[in-house]
């Protein structure tokens, strides 16, 4: 039996003085909103935002290379979700995650991992696979907020819905960001960011969870 | 979460170091967002997003690149790393099919730069309140090559380090209030790339004596 969950993506302005500043002066971060709604747009589940704990390594090796614009002579060596070490170089490929709908090379993602990250993480611990079979989920396109600004914290969004046409209720426990890298002619796959959250968050069946993850810096 | 601690270090001609002042740097500006997001959204050439360059200028951005299999897809958004002094700092635009490399000069305009503004940060600062410019004339610093060095990484933290040293030879006293790193963004389009003041943060005064030598070095560190 097929499952159609008849959902929109969709990005609500929110004011920048609405928005608790999660971050402390001088950090660097992201926060991350959780939202269930039902086939009729009701909230069900909104949890956050909350600060996202866990840029890992690959960030900083990707930020690296980019800063340093490290070439195909001289390119630096990044693991990627496929547990291979990849020689990348800087690009203008490099974090770019904006991936279509049930695309799960790169974008948000979530899974139903639930141990603590740490900064060697590479890949998703257990990746929630897009389809309507049981245990998956619809991956929507990843959309963008442009970024803002008020008198302490600059900000862009990152957005991706998951419907769920299982027809079994799925708790996704873990949420990352896969970006893009790129040596000189292929491009790669690499976690930069993964939360796990505590307790996880249920999505009925025919329920769609959007994933809010913003990128931010406190002064 | 990233953090990022600023260090100065003053030396006389002799190499000893005579004062040193450590802080938390505060101050990732609006630009250093707006750079994140033109890569992560991959903004196309067709559609740029524009930012404030340090002349106060709108500039659009994109992430575009000469295409995919040439010149490694290279842009230079985000670059710190630099050449000293006048030299040119080379900047791929990731213009197709055009020269699509373009150079900024001097390149003392990438990467850590320092200046004399004592204006409080506000994340939309755009430039350095005053920069001190590169060269041995009155109020001047020469500007050495900006480096990034020792990323070293051990669970739960990872780390790298910008560094610049700044030489006194104005013949007179240079007094230091603020810090900051410029960065470039490409334009696939007009095949140009622009600078964009990425930190900011105010240091309080450092007299940098004539012959002195002067090391900022900013410490960026990621915690899991």
């Amino acid at each position: 039996m097929t499952h159609e969950i008849k959902a929109k993506s969709a990005l609500k302005v929110i004011r920048p003085e609405k928005v608790k500043t999660l971050l402390l002066p001088g950090e660097v971060g992201a926060t991350i909103e959780l939202i269930v709604k039902d086939r009729n747009g009701k909230i069900t589940d909104h949890r956050g935002p909350m600060r996202s704990r866990s840029f890992v390594k690959q960030f900083l090796e990707l930020l690296w290379i980019q800063t340093n614009q490290l070439d195909e002579i001289g390119p630096y060596d990044v693991r990627d979700t496929g547990n291979v070490l990849r020689a990348i170089c800087e690009s203008g490929f490099s974090f770019g995650c904006n991936a279509g709908a049930g695309v799960v090379t790169h974008g948000v993602m979530v899974g139903t991992g639930n141990t603590a990250p740490t900064i060697n993480d590479y890949v998703m611990e257990t990746l929630i696979a897009h389809g309507v079979a049981a245990g998956q989920l619809q991956y929507g396109a990843v959309a963008f907020g442009a970024p803002a600004s008020d008198a302490t914290t600059s900000r862009f969004t990152i957005t991706r819905d998951f419907s769920n046409g299982s027809g079994g209720a799925i708790t996704v426990n873990e949420i990352g960001l896969y970006v893009m890298g790129y040596d000189p002619n292929i491009t790669y796959y690499f976690m930069t960011i993964r939360d796990v959250i505590g307790g996880g968050i249920a999505i009925p069946n025919g329920q769609t969870l959007t994933v809010n993850y913003q990128p931010q810096a406190a002064i | 979460m990233l953090t990022a601690r600023l260090t100065l270090e003053r030396f006389g001609k002799d190499g000893r170091l005579l004062e040193k002042k450590e802080q938390p740097s505060r101050s990732f500006l609006f630009q250093f967002i707006e750079l994140l997001y033109v890569a992560h959204a991959q903004i196309t050439a067709g559609a740029p997003y524009p930012m404030q360059d340090i002349t106060d200028a709108a500039r659009n951005i994109d992430s575009a690149t000469e295409g995919a299999g040439n010149y490694r897809g290279a842009k230079c958004n985000l670059r710190i790393g630099s050449p000293g002094g006048l030299s040119g700092a080379w900047c791929w635009s990731g213009a197709n099919p055009a020269s699509f490399v373009n150079i900024i000069k001097p390149s003392a305009n990438v990467g850590i730069v320092v200046g004399s503004g004592v204006g409080a940060v506000v994340p939309t600062n755009y430039a350095l309140g005053t920069k001190i410019a590169h060269g041995d004339g009155a109020g001047e610093l020469e500007y050495g090559g900006c480096e990034l060095i020792g990323l070293t990484l051990a669970d739960p933290n990872g780390q790298f380090t910008i560094r610049r040293y700044l030489t006194n030879s104005s013949g007179g006293n240079v007094t230091v209030q603020e810090v900051g790193i410029y960065s470039p963004g490409g334009n696939g389009t007009l095949d140009s790339s622009f600078v964009f003041a990425i930190a900011r943060d105010i240091t309080g005064a450092v007299v940098v004596a004539d012959t002195e030598l002067l090391r900022v070095t900013y410490a960026i560190q990621i915690t899991v």
